[in-house]
């Protein structure tokens, strides 16, 4: 028994924006999650902890991609992660 | 509302579950399959050469190889580096530097520039092999080429042979294979409970494969959470490196370095040079002195600094401890005074400087002996099944009228597939069996026999996709691996003449649990591909049954018609 195909995403654009928003942009949210973390919260914990975090934050994105039903819902999330990070790590630095 | 939610949930995960699953599966198995024979690198290796079990650690003169560096013309001053005694075959000094960084002097003249165009060479970084008695250098470059079986098969289980790309393929694998665990988990929790005490034996062959996939799924989650997580970490370790250190650390690698392994961590130089330097010898036998008794599998030293006032000398050991997780221990001393800087004790572990070292002992199966190693490669090959498992359920659910157009696609896929995955334990026997069977002095004898191998692999693939039946290409390859097996203690009997009943009261402990370890193996694989029978599906045994119900009544009606006319026969004769 394959999934229904009525409760998967028709369109080819939708998939390749979910197969893209999982595989890279979750990568880099949870990457830059991590850096703004370790600016915030200091080194001596977050990075060794980030080194395995790292990669189940990003399949916990991933999840959320594919959870969400509207692909550009999750694009807009997986962004603000990542803008909200990249402020972090500006602010963090200064 | 919410049940269409939950229903679309399912579908949803089911999918991403099917495709993740399916587009690693083949890596996947090879990663795992591979893998449990890599948790046994060193048993191969010493099988393999025929050495000894290693006695225990035995002291390099560190004096000699510094003066061996020195007379190369390196310049010492202010350089890090690492000295290793690698159990290879044959055995080396393996000493490796970073290059010796220098402030650019702006106003040096033109002159001072062509000297140090002059010294670049004795300023760059270095690997160095040094030979152990001789203490001559035999090599100045790190061979990624390996001459051991039990390497070659670590390196094949994150796909070394594949240059540069293989290792972030690897680690791709080891991400989708964390999504397909947890999609899994997802999709299998409503029943999970309940579907791990079912095991549908006779009602499909879908069913069966549904059952065995999901009840050792659940057995073995946490050592496939484990492996994914930690594999991707070896994998894509570029991922945590490059940006933390880019944004955290400005590029200075030493610095993240010192924040993930704090026993490697640097102090600043005090551009003065050292007059007088500790004897590097003393101070490791000191280091060495506080754990007497116990058995020290080895040391690794990391000199920092040298020959300037900062200078510091890292002696880390690699202690047996009985029955504890952590045998690491670590010194550190000032190489100017011989006095004690930091102090790691055995079994002194903090969460921030144990990270890595947790997770390469999990990953490597190294906190127990032989028997811990028998459980992970027991726990590999359930992991195997699930995959192949999840595989056949794919293959199965497209059985049908509604997937026919597909149908010879599909068979070939699976038969590909089931042709790469099973032939890769053949193939590994294959390998045992011409490690023993090559010339020892042959030229290029391990590259040989690497194509070899891989032949032998591919040429199984073509097996299985000209007989495209999934019952024979399974039982072939059992039954080649369990013959291959079988046969594994006997070459290495001929080869070395370590027969198993002379191998382990010599002492080459390692020979004879390979050999042993075949030998059961190879028993296990061929009983097992005797034994074996076809899987018949159920809509066919429906058939045949309905076939033999309307034989039966064509019979019935045919034996009841003879009487009727020769009832009426004789009644219209009459």
């Amino acid at each position: 028994m394959p999934a229904n195909k009525k409760y998967l995403l028709k369109t080819r654009l939708g998939r390749t924006s979910n197969i893209t928003a999982a595989l890279f942009v979750s990568m880099i949210a949870s990457i830059s999650l991590h850096l703004a973390l370790a600016l915030w919260l200091g080194f001596t914990y977050v990075i060794p902890t980030s080194i395995y975090t790292i990669f189940i934050v990003w399949v916990g994105f991933m999840l959320l991609v594919y959870w969400i039903k509207k692909p550009w819902k999750s694009w807009i999330l997986l962004l603000s992660v990542i803008l909200v990070s990249v402020v972090g790590i500006v602010l963090g630095k200064m | 509302m919410e049940d269409k939610g939950t229903k679309r949930n399912y579908n949803v995960f089911f999918n991403t579950h099917t495709v993740s699953g399916i587009v690693i599966s083949v890596g996947l198995f090879v990663c795992f399959f591979a893998g449990a024979f890599a948790l046994f690198l060193d048993n191969i290796n010493h099988w393999d050469s025929n050495q000894k079990n290693k006695v225990g650690y035995a002291q390099i003169d560190y004096e000699r190889v510094i003066q061996v560096i020195k007379e190369d013309g390196y310049e010492m001053q202010g350089r890090q580096f690492g000295i290793f005694f690698r159990e290879d075959n044959p055995p080396y000094i393996q000493v490796n530097s970073q290059p010796i960084k220098i402030e650019k002097d702006t106003t040096a003249s033109k002159e001072a520039e062509k000297i140090s165009e002059k010294d670049s060479l004795a300023l760059a970084g270095f690997f160095l092999k040094i030979d152990p008695t001789s203490y001559q250098i035999k090599g100045r470059k790190f061979d990624p080429h390996t001459r051991q079986l039990g390497t070659f098969l670590y390196h094949l289980h994150y796909f070394n042979q594949i240059p540069t790309f293989g290792i972030y393929l690897a680690g791709l694998v080891s991400i989708f294979f964390l999504f397909a665990i947890v999609t899994g988990v997802i999709v299998h929790w409503r029943k999970i409970v309940s579907n791990f005490f079912t095991f549908r034996l006779k009602a499909s062959i879908k069913n069966l494969w549904t059952d065995g996939h999901t009840a050792l799924g659940i057995i073995g989650l946490p050592f496939q959470f484990l492996y994914a997580v930690s594999g991707s970490l070896y994998g894509l370790t570029i991922l945590i490196f490059i940006p933390s250190m880019m944004v955290l650390f400005d590029g200075d690698q030493e610095e993240m370095i010192s924040y993930i392994a704090p026993g490697f961590d640097t102090v600043e130089m005090a551009n003065k040079p050292l007059e007088e330097r500790q004897n590097v010898n003393h101070l490791v036998t000191k280091a060495v002195q506080q754990y007497e008794g116990k058995h020290i599998k080895s040391v690794f030293l990391n000199l920092t600094n040298f020959d300037d006032e900062n200078a510091q000398l890292n002696v880390n050991m690699d202690v047996e401890a009985d029955k504890a997780f952590y045998s690491n221990a670590n010194i550190k001393y000032s190489l100017a005074s011989g006095e004690v800087v930091s102090e790691q004790k055995l079994g002194d572990n903090t969460y921030t400087n144990s990270v890595i070292l947790t997770i390469h002992k999990l990953h490597f199966g190294q906190y127990g002996g032989y028997f811990l190693k028998a459980i992970y490669f027991l726990l590999a090959l359930i992991t195997c099944f699930v995959i192949l498992s999840g595989v056949m359920i794919w293959l199965e659910a497209r059985d049908n009228k509604k997937y026919e157009t597909k149908k010879t696609f599909n068979t070939n896929v699976g038969a590909v597939y089931l042709g790469i995955c099973m032939g890769l334990f053949p193939a590994i026997a294959f390998f045992f069996c011409i490690t023993k069977i090559f010339p020892q002095g042959m030229e290029g004898r391990f590259g040989t026999m690497g194509s070899v191998f891989f032949t032998f692999w591919f040429g199984y693939v073509l097996y299985a996709y000209i007989i495209k039946d999934f019952h024979k290409i399974n039982k072939h390859a059992l039954m080649l691996a369990g013959v291959m097996g079988l046969v594994v203690p006997i070459f290495n009997g001929m080869q070395s003449g370590l027969w198993p009943w002379i191998s382990l009261p010599r002492g080459y402990v390692d020979s004879f649990f390979i050999d042993i370890s075949w030998f059961f193996l190879g028993l296990v694989s061929l009983i097992t591909s005797l034994s074996v029978q076809r899987l018949v599906t159920h809509r066919k045994k429906q058939k045949e049954q309905k076939n033999l119900v309307l034989m039966n009544d064509e019979e019935s009606e045919i034996a009841s018609e003879i009487p009727a006319m020769a009832i009426s026969n004789s009644s219209s004769n009459h």
